[in-house]
């Protein structure tokens, strides 16, 4: 009996960390894409502003929104040729669209665009 | 005959009595600063040749701020007579204020113009001010700081013949040649000062986060001091990371 019980809380737990990391994704995704963004348009506005006030972090951030959609394209046709348009388009999908959709998803809304 | 100027104190021995001590006595062991106080002597007393009185006499077209008297000396067991100079005791105190001066100053120029014209001696003394009080410390340059601030306080104010400055130098007169400034305290300051504000701005537009202009100036700075050229390469390698950054992102885009 207690055994069983002990197996129904790991089957819960496991399952609700899958969950939240199935949600976490495309929110992560997006918020990478934002992060990507402004570095760009950092970089747009005035010569050096983008080292000085992008963190590490931040340039993590923005390297893994590259990497994702750097690949996806590699093996996707899109509607626009610029990465930057794409990340654009993820960057601007609001938040809580990303608990109804999958990475896989985002992606392929962002090259619709 | 004997004149009453033939009575005046010597001047070599009112150098000592006015800088001994702190200085130690005779003043002809400072080679230097005997032959600064001579200069300085003749700016204050331009004089001639002359066959009489001692060899020398006052200029008579030229204004003196101090009045010296040349003094033949007879002596019997010399082939050669020697010349005593002598100066009005009067002018003690002018002969002082115009050795500080010159300390400060650096060139006999500048204390006859302190000296007789009271708007070059304004523009002398606010330039001293700023030059000095703008400082941190004035420990390094040998000065006394207290005495410092009474010379500059009264630099502008005094009746420069009757009332001594106060004397702001430790133990050791610029006049020396001795020390960081060679004799010209002010100008070395003035580099000193060129070099640290040049500092200053670095400082100013890194701290700005201006790191462009900071990398800029610091290009230029020129320094010893090992405080700013740590801040300078500071700068640089981070200008370069920085730029390293935007040239990254130009690439990849």
């Amino acid at each position: 009996m207690k055994l069983y019980t002990l197996m129904i809380v790991f089957l819960l737990n496991v399952l609700q960390s899958s969950i939240v990391q199935a949600n976490n994704d495309p929110e992560h995704l997006i918020q990478s894409c934002q992060e990507l963004v402004s570095i760009y348009t950092k970089r747009g506005e005035k010569h050096l502003t983008a080292g000085l006030t992008t963190s590490l972090s931040e340039a993590l951030r923005a390297g893994y929104c590259m990497g994702v959609v750097d690949e996806y394209r590699r093996r996707n046709e899109c509607n626009t040729n610029d990465w930057l348009r794409q990340a654009q388009a993820i960057a601007e999908l609001p938040l809580s669209f990303a608990k109804r959709a999958s990475v896989e998803q985002l992606l392929g809304i962002s090259c619709d665009i | 005959m004997i004149s009453e100027k033939d009575r005046w104190p010597e001047l070599t021995q009112v150098f000592e009595s006015l800088l001994c001590p702190p200085l130690s006595k005779p003043l002809s062991r400072y080679g230097s600063l005997r032959n600064s106080l001579n200069t300085l002597a003749n700016a204050l007393c331009p004089s001639e040749k002359d066959g009489d009185n001692g060899g020398r006499k006052i200029s008579r077209n030229k204004s003196k701020l101090i009045t010296l008297h040349w003094q033949q000396l007879e002596l019997s067991h010399h082939d050669d007579s020697r010349t005593s100079i002598r100066i009005s005791p009067n002018d003690k105190t002018q002969l002082w204020n115009a050795i500080l001066l010159q300390g400060v100053f650096g060139e006999p120029k500048a204390v006859v113009a302190i000296l007789t014209d009271p708007e070059k001696r304004n523009e002398y003394a606010e330039w001293a001010r700023t030059l000095f009080l703008d400082r941190q410390s004035v420990v390094g340059l040998g000065l006394l700081r207290q005495e410092l601030f009474g010379f500059l306080e009264r630099l502008s104010l005094a009746d420069l013949r009757n009332e001594r400055l106060p004397n702001p130098f430790a133990d050791v007169l610029p006049q020396m040649g001795m020390g960081p400034h060679k004799g010209n305290l002010l100008k070395t300051l003035a580099a000193q000062t060129a070099t640290l504000s040049m500092g200053d701005s670095m400082m100013t537009h890194y701290l700005n986060g201006d790191l462009e202009e900071a990398y800029k100036v610091a290009s230029a700075v020129n320094t010893d001091n090992p405080l700013l050229l740590k801040y300078r390469n500071r700068i640089q390698t981070e200008f370069k990371e920085v730029q390293g950054f935007d040239d990254l992102l130009d690439l990849l885009r």
